[in-house]
């Protein structure tokens, strides 16, 4: 009997953040125990040393979620990568963090990601505004402050 | 879930006449819900009349600490202003398990 397939590509933990951060776009994932890197959609790297990260994606991940980590936002960087959560949404996709309160919304996984990206960066410029805000915003905003690089 | 029943647009409209919250315009609309003049509660809504697929209708909801069935009263006029008002009232208050 072959083996379930999870709904969710999980992150390696033990992937070298440098390397997360080299990358443009940031983003690398593992499925199973193998470890893809990818530059906004170009693979750099095989999981398993037959497969590309692309064919990876349509292969098993059958068009549900899969979950990734940007290391920079629209115009600034981050010190530490964030998870990304990317799921279908009808006929689109919706790329969610589960640090933030926030979506993004594309017709396209990439523009998901993308949109993503600008509302992180437009909620941290918010809150760098002022502090007029709830507690659990202010510590969002302290968690924002301690990993977006200006 | 009456997320065929309603565009963006109207998201917006219901956000800005029930709640007051005022959108500032960027790659999307970001607007922030005041209680008692302390930023609470922040909505993201698509600009023009998109239609609203289930996940991002759900995350709407989310944002603004209601459940679906909630913000689908919100929409269709049977939850106003002011229960609103008391619903995130009680949510923020202490010993209240709070979500975003």
């Amino acid at each position: 009997m072959p083996m379930p397939r999870p709904k969710t590509i999980l992150i390696s933990s033990g992937f070298p953040m440098e390397a997360a951060q080299s990358l443009q776009f940031g983003s690398y994932i593992t499925w199973g125990v193998a470890t893809v890197t990818f530059v906004h959609g170009y693979c750099t790297g095989y999981a398993d040393g037959q497969r590309s990260m692309a064919e990876i994606i349509s292969e098993e991940s059958e068009g549900e979620a899969m979950t990734l980590r940007i290391s920079r936002l629209k115009t600034k960087e981050l010190n530490l990568p964030l998870d990304i959560l990317v799921e279908p949404d009808a006929d689109g996709f919706i790329a969610k963090t589960p640090d933030l309160p926030l979506y993004g919304y594309g017709d396209e996984r990439d523009e998901a990601i993308s949109n993503l990206q600008s509302e992180i960066e437009t909620l941290y410029e918010d809150l760098m505004a002022d502090d007029n805000f709830s507690e659990e915003w202010l510590q969002i905003k302290a968690f924002l402050r301690g990993r977006v690089v200006n | 879930m009456k997320n065929s029943q309603f565009n963006s647009h109207d998201v917006k409209t219901c956000c800005e006449n029930k709640l007051d919250i005022q959108f500032k315009d960027g790659g999307e609309l970001n607007g922030w819900y005041l209680l008692e003049g302390k930023k609470v509660r922040r909505v993201t809504v698509s600009k023009g009349r998109k239609e609203l697929k289930p996940k991002t209708y759900k995350s709407m909801a989310s944002q603004l600490g209601l459940s679906v069935e909630q913000f689908d009263n919100l929409l269709d006029c049977s939850l106003g202003g002011q229960d609103y008002q008391s619903l995130i009232s009680a949510a923020l208050s202490p010993g209240s398990a709070e979500t975003h």
